[in-house]
């Protein structure tokens, strides 16, 4: 540090210096961390009809297809979901809308076929039978210069 | 009966792509993915930007406790706004947004206890005849933090969001309220009276 500085600009440098994370500071991202996972509320749930002959159903949690439908949507190159939102009507999925961040020179029309069917792909995989009455609606959102999903 | 319901836990999966970890993701990528629930995602952006809010926070209120918790409230109001948060602004400028509003709330609610002048006087930091260097640069950052506690709250927030953690003037704008040509004056003010205060130390 330069003794020839103003007390003013000398105090700043150190200050800027300082270590930013205090001592206490693991508690407070653990205290961040704990309040932020116990306020999850628990997602609607969604009526899977099982393929066999005495019309027997399960449920599976919206959060679970949230989760499911962004890992295979980061497997399609060029894309990224920015937001999944599903629509329930009676315990059924009818709709499901993907926002995506696209990379900036995709085609997107291209892209958008890609990861409705993608989308789709993992909609049957999750709901059965009742993944054909779902409406896959795919919009891109935001175009990033890099690759969205890093 | 209701059948139960189908649990599925995905294995592994932390949202990771590529080789680089979570934590070498940019704020945007981050971002998307604790919209979308990914509390790893969400856990990455408090450890890359909860650390200089925190030290934001202890600068303009002057108390680790004050600071632990403006911080921690900030960043769990940012997990419950992701949604709304469209991106008119950088994650950094919106994470100090929210920390500054909540450090403004504290700062209100704060009641002011009367100092008599000699306590006043004994709690201003003096300037050490002889110490070592080490002790002598902790003296003087204290006696910066002292003559903050001084200013307006506006000047030392766009003082310490300028000085300390360099944004931009158009980015302490967004995050105090307040237009660019008035960021200017703040500072203005701001570093002249610091600079007065600080003198001593010369």
């Amino acid at each position: 540090m330069n003794d020839a500085m103003h007390p003013l600009d000398r105090a700043a440098d150190l200050a800027r210096r300082e270590p930013v994370d205090p001592a206490d500071w693991e508690q407070t991202a653990a205290g961040v961390m704990r309040r932020i996972r116990a306020s999850i509320r628990p997602g609607r749930r969604l009526l899977v009809p099982l393929p066999d002959d005495r019309g027997s159903a399960t449920f599976v949690n919206e959060r679970v297809v949230v989760v499911l439908l962004r890992r295979a949507l980061l497997a399609v190159d060029g894309a990224a979901p920015a937001d999944i939102r599903l629509e329930v009507v009676d315990d059924r999925c009818t709709a499901v809308d993907v926002e995506l961040a696209a990379a900036y020179g995709t085609d997107l029309q291209v892209l958008g076929a890609r990861c409705r069917a993608v989308a789709a792909e993992a909609l049957a995989v999750l709901l059965l039978g009742a993944a054909d009455a779902v409406d896959v609606r795919v919009s891109v959102v935001d175009v990033t210069l890099d690759d969205p999903r890093l | 009966m209701r059948p139960p319901p189908v649990r599925v836990r995905p294995r592994g999966h932390k949202g990771q792509v590529g080789a680089g970890g979570i934590e070498q993701r940019s704020d945007g990528a981050l971002l998307r993915a604790a919209r979308l629930g990914d509390t790893d995602a969400f856990g990455a952006v408090v450890e890359r930007h909860g650390p200089g809010m925190r030290r934001y926070a202890r600068f303009i209120l002057g108390d680790e406790e004050d600071a632990a918790d403006a911080t921690q409230e900030a960043l769990v109001s940012a997990w419950r706004g992701l949604g709304t948060f469209r991106g008119e602004s950088s994650l950094r400028t919106w994470l100090f947004t929210l920390v500054s509003r909540r450090a403004a709330d504290l700062q209100r609610r704060r009641r002011p206890v009367p100092v008599p002048e000699e306590q006043l006087a004994q709690r201003l930091p003096t300037v050490p005849d002889t110490a070592s260097g080490s002790a002598l640069e902790a003296d003087l950052v204290e006696a910066l933090r002292s003559a903050l506690q001084d200013l307006p709250w506006r000047q030392r927030a766009c003082w310490v969001l300028r000085e300390l953690e360099g944004l931009s003037y158009d980015e302490i704008a967004a995050t105090v309220g307040v237009t660019s040509g008035q960021v200017r004056g703040y500072l203005h003010r701001g570093r002249a009276t610091l600079a007065e205060r600080m003198e001593p130390w010369r």
